[in-house]
């Protein structure tokens, strides 16, 4: 008799739990994701509702980085470089906005959803428009400038007088001509064009030929940012940026700067006049277009590997500090001086 | 001849199993035993990765010593190797599975759907297709993340993802938290996997657009079966 | 119908007038001790890996303790510590009975033990040294694989040579017996050594397939069946019901199970029309399992009173019970739909602990609960009411966890194509991964009643019965 009151009562806990089980699942539709909540509820939530989903999910994937405090000093921050952004501080590389102003709801989402790539911000493109949302308004807690700082106006986003054409050769080479000659982009990134070249497009931009240039002019310069932490520049033809490469991406970053760093925006400063008046400007708005297209072209070189001599062997040592030593002095500037010429590949 | 020894041993046991192997093993065996099987070498020999030049940037004292100079291709290939062997060891492989599948909408979160030819080299004898996807597939791993985000991550997942189950692998480091042989070794091969893809390192399209459209290697085109389209819609 | 007992049959045969034993009953009695305590160590390797599921790991950052070559010991630990030494002590057991001759050699078994016993050994060093092989189930280092197969061969050797010298045809155990040596060592070599050195690629993926189900299919399932077909008639004190269903489940089973390995990797690059052809074998597996269950169950029938009285009858049907509803399981779980959702889910993490230990480690617990006061010579167990607990815990800790993981893994799978972060799987997983710790736990505490009812079994056996050679005769006249 116990025997099968036993069998009974396993019987009916077992359909229970399969039906229980099968009834959660079987209304999902390939589109409409359940587990989420729907995003037209977002009209009716308040910000503190808002914050508070934020803090969750903020928890749940941004802590182990950033911090609990949002302060970039989480308990991975030690193996990466750079650092995790330190929310408190605000100073945020990638928007929208001119460079040392807030970004815009919709930077930070995009930082979010596409991660920053040559960094360890991966993507969580996975996350719902309404979890970007809240952690977007979570993140603005850390920092009291987001309270005292008026909304920042975006860049303007002038017309892409290429875009038209499928040919981008003319916009490329429009590009190099305004990323060494007006823009002098070579002062921190890479030249990737011979001295000669530099002299003959910074006179076409209307400035003076130079005699001298920085030695490493193949190579990087490294300087701090805002917050201490050193930056490498990027090598289009060797390092990922990290805001995207899209041409729109190109453009904004261009145009707008980076906060804290040495990139400075460019948009506003789009403008040099024809030598003998009438004639064409010599720099306009729209060569932040050619200089997009010339860095794409420059990131579509970058080689998926490397072949063994044909590239400079670069050495960025960072600290890890696990044991609570201190970090030495930082490194010198001038990292790649010793850098072989890069070979370009094939 | 049904309950008799040499019915048993001889029908039941052999013939039956060498009918089955045929058929299930030796069939695919010469389906695919034309398909050239890459080298460790002839993988060094394509050219090495960024991420593994990337970890003589960021430790060159260590990478030396560990490789005995900087990166090369011969290092580069001990490291793959290393990397395997470490990955099949520390049993990575019940965890991560290296496949992604032409159903369940995986080739919209991992990226392309797996192919015969990507298989065919030494690192995937025996064949890693995962069991079990505690963690997310592997496949596509290559250069999503950076060094970095994997040396914090092996010296203590939950750091990096406060959810993860993934147990801590503190022994792929030396005592001041910078990586061992080992635990270059097991990065290099995590980043390893999916460069061959013509999409490699941009799998969702997020990179620069193609000024030529990818093409596959040449040593694709093994045909794929019937039924192989993504139809992961239905449900 | 040619039903043997151990009963039945002439005693004038000729290495019992010799004066040899027919069986050695301590060596059954060893294997069964080393049996019992691989068990509980993969149970509670087992039970660790589940903690770190639960990110309470205790024994976080020691190389040696590291969770993933522990779930290696866990699997490996199972296959050939606790279930392959269980069969091989009661493969000594039953096959003397059954051809009324001792195995090969008193010496060569001895051996096969000690070396075996090496063999396990030497794999839970290796697993935990980190120098596992690739191939699931097989994760047998390299260098542990020939000795492997070389004992395999001495076990195929030395248990064939008392079968091949029966006249006529051969009970239906002993059909399962003789296969399984013959596909057991087929499928070591097969899995141990084409994959790593000969074959490449998809298609090595094809024979690990072949490898992961054979060794389900062809050596754990005809030795358990076979043991089935030896001992349900001999406690319930009556025949098989039907010799025709038995014909037609061993026939069946040879036929199709070989066939079905590559239904581990639906969707996969190996060729498609080899997944249809293991998707329509693995179904047809299933129908033949039908008629097997059918036979045993109308073989119960007018004797269901056992199912109360006699326990190990219900260890058998209970792992009847939970074949059946696996090899139902299986046949939907292998179609390509199911597939889609649950390929790479806890749902066939599920699947396999009911086989595993809900099939063949009830069948081999509730045999041994029947062997193991005979073989050390005590009249009855230590505590029948620790049996019991034994048999609840087990029981009730199987289902649990099969339901939990089987749910669990339609929740993930769901979540998966839904393109929910993959985060959001791991904190919906929680609840049932800790539903499964708590499960692993039950069964785990059952098998402390049972191995500590061993223990006080043995201690308090009537002085003078030492479980030796020399009572063989005894006990097989006994039964």
């Amino acid at each position: 008799m116990r025997w099968k009151a036993a069998t009974v009562g396993v019987v009916v806990a077992a359909a229970a739990g399969a039906a229980g089980g099968l009834g959660a699942c079987s209304r999902s539709a390939p589109d409409v994701d359940t587990s989420r909540p729907r995003d037209e509820g977002i009209r009716f939530t308040s910000v503190e509702t808002l914050v508070k989903e934020g803090e969750t999910a903020y928890v749940r994937h941004c802590v182990g980085c950033h911090g609990a405090a949002g302060d970039g000093k989480g308990e991975a921050a030690t193996f990466l470089f750079p650092k995790p952004r330190n929310f408190t501080l605000a100073h945020f590389k990638f928007s929208s906005t001119r460079s040392g102003r807030l970004p815009t709801d919709a930077d930070l989402k995009r930082s979010i959803r596409n991660g920053l790539k040559g960094s360890a911000m991966p993507g969580f493109s996975a996350l719902s428009e309404r979890t970007l949302d809240g952690l977007v308004a979570y993140i603005k807690t850390f920092s009291p400038k987001w309270a005292s700082q008026d909304t920042a106006p975006p860049i303007p986003i002038h017309e892409d007088p290429y875009r038209s054409n499928p040919d981008k050769t003319e916009a490329i080479r429009r590009g190099e001509v305004v990323y060494h000659g007006y823009v002098t982009c070579w002062s921190c990134h890479p030249a990737y064009v011979s001295t000669e070249k530099i002299n003959e497009y910074l006179v076409a931009c209307g400035s003076e030929s130079r005699s001298g240039f920085r030695p490493n002019l193949d190579g990087v310069e490294v300087k701090p940012n805002v917050e201490g932490e050193l930056v490498y520049p990027t090598d289009f033809r060797r390092d990922f940026v990290r805001s995207g490469s899209q041409i729109d991406d190109l453009y904004r970053v261009i145009s707008a700067g980076l906060t804290g760093t040495a990139m400075p925006t460019w948009v506003d400063a789009m403008h040099v006049a024809a030598k003998e008046p009438g004639g064409p400007p010599l720099v306009q708005p729209s060569d932040l277009w050619a200089m997009a297209y010339y860095v794409q072209d420059l990131i579509a070189q970058r080689p998926p590997k490397l072949k063994e001599g044909a590239y400079a062997l670069r050495s960025r040592p960072q600290w890890i500090s696990l044991t609570g030593e201190p970090a030495p002095a930082p490194p010198t500037e001038k990292q790649d001086a010793e850098a072989v010429e890069f070979i370009e590949d094939e | 001849m049904f309950e008799t020894k040499s019915g048993v041993f001889a029908i039941a046991g052999l013939g039956f199993f060498v009918l089955a192997f045929l058929v299930m093993g030796l069939l695919p065996w010469l389906i695919y035993v034309d398909q050239p099987e890459l080298t460790v070498e002839q993988i060094a020999e394509q050219g090495l990765l960024h991420e593994f030049v990337e970890l003589h940037e960021r430790f060159p004292a260590e990478f030396e010593r560990y490789f005995g100079g900087p990166p090369s291709k011969e290092n580069f290939a001990a490291a793959l190797r290393r990397g395997h062997e470490v990955y099949v060891g520390e049993a990575c492989w019940h965890c991560h599975s290296q496949q992604v599948r032409p159903v369940s909408r995986e080739s919209e979160r991992w990226g392309p759907v797996s192919h015969a030819s990507e298989y065919q080299n030494e690192l995937q004898r025996p064949v890693l297709f995962g069991t079990r996807r505690v963690g997310p597939d592997l496949s596509r791993e290559g250069a999503r993340r950076t060094n970095d985000w994997h040396l914090a991550h092996f010296y203590n997942p939950t750091s990096v993802v406060p959810t993860t189950v993934m147990p801590v692998y503190t022994w792929f480091f030396d005592e001041r938290g910078y990586p061992n042989r080992d635990g270059m070794s097991i990065i290099t091969y995590v980043q390893w996997l999916g460069s061959w893809l013509p999409e490699y390192p941009y799998y969702y399209g997020e990179g620069p657009p193609q000024l030529t459209p990818p093409t596959r290697g040449a040593q694709d085109g093994v045909a794929q079966g019937p039924g192989r389209d993504d139809d992961g819609r239905e449900g | 119908m040619s039903v043997i007992t151990a009963s039945s049959g002439a005693i004038n045969v000729p290495a019992l007038a010799a004066g040899r034993a027919l069986i050695e009953t301590r060596l059954v009695w060893w294997y069964f001790a080393a049996s019992l305590t691989y068990m509980i160590v993969a149970m509670l390797a087992g039970f660790l890996f589940s903690l770190q599921f639960l990110q309470h790991y205790p024994l976080a950052g020691i190389e040696l303790f590291s969770p993933g070559r522990w779930r290696l010991v866990h699997t490996n630990g199972v296959a050939y510590g606790f279930i392959a030494n269980a069969f091989l002590g009661m493969l000594h057991w039953a096959v003397p009975r059954l051809t009324l001759r001792p195995v090969r050699g008193r010496g060569l078994s001895y051996f096969i033990f000690f070396a075996w016993q090496a063999v396990v050994l030497a794999t839970v060093v290796g697993l935990l040294t980190g120098q596992a092989q690739a191939v699931e189930w097989g994760e047998t280092p390299t260098w542990v694989d020939p000795v492997a197969l070389a004992g395999l061969i001495l076990v195929a050797v030395n248990f064939l040579h008392p079968i091949l010298q029966v006249q006529g045809p051969m009970y239906v155990t002993l059909w399962y017996y003789v296969a399984a040596f013959v596909w057991t060592v087929l499928v070591y070599a097969m899995g141990s050594f084409l994959p790593q050195y000969f074959v490449g690629g998809a298609a090595s993926g094809a024979i690990i397939g072949l490898f992961i189900h054979d060794l389900v299919g062809l050596f754990v399932t005809p030795l358990g069946w076979g043991m089935m077909y030896y001992f349900v008639p001999i406690l319930l004190k009556k025949p098989v019901w039907s010799h025709g269903l038995s014909l037609v489940g061993f026939w069946g089973l040879a036929f199709f199970y070989p066939l079905t390995g590559i239904h581990h990797f639906l969707y996969s690059p190996i060729p498609m029309f080899l997944q249809y052809g293991a998707v329509i074998s693995t179904i047809a597996v299933e129908l033949v399992v039908t008629t097997v269950i059918i036979n045993f169950f109308m073989t119960l029938r007018g004797r269901g009173d056992a199912l109360r009285t006699n326990l190990p009858i219900r260890w058998f049907y209970t792992g009847m019970v939970f074949y059946f509803t696996t090899c139902l399981q299986c046949a939907f779980q292998a179609t390509l739909t199911f597939q889609k959702i649950i390929h790479f889910t806890d749902w066939v993490v599920g699947h396999s602990h009911l086989v595993m230990f809900g099939v063949f480690g009830f069948w081999l617990l509730g045999m041994m609960t029947h062997l193991i006061p005979r073989l050390v010579g005590a009249g009855g167990w230590f505590r029948p009411s620790w049996n019991a607990w034994h048999y609840w815990l087990s029981t009730i800790g199987t289902l649990v966890m099969f339901f939990d993981l089987v749910i669990a893994g339609l929740i993930q799978g769901f979540q998966w194509r839904d393109l929910a972060p993959w985060e959001d799987s791991l904190v919906a997983s929680a609840p049932f991964w800790l539903t499964r710790a708590v499960s692993g736990t039950m069964i785990i505490v059952g098998q402390f009643f049972f191995a500590a009812n061993v223990v006080m079994t043995m201690l308090r056996r009537p002085a003078g019965h030492g479980a030796s050679a020399g009572e063989s005769m005894s006990e097989a006249a006994a039964i």
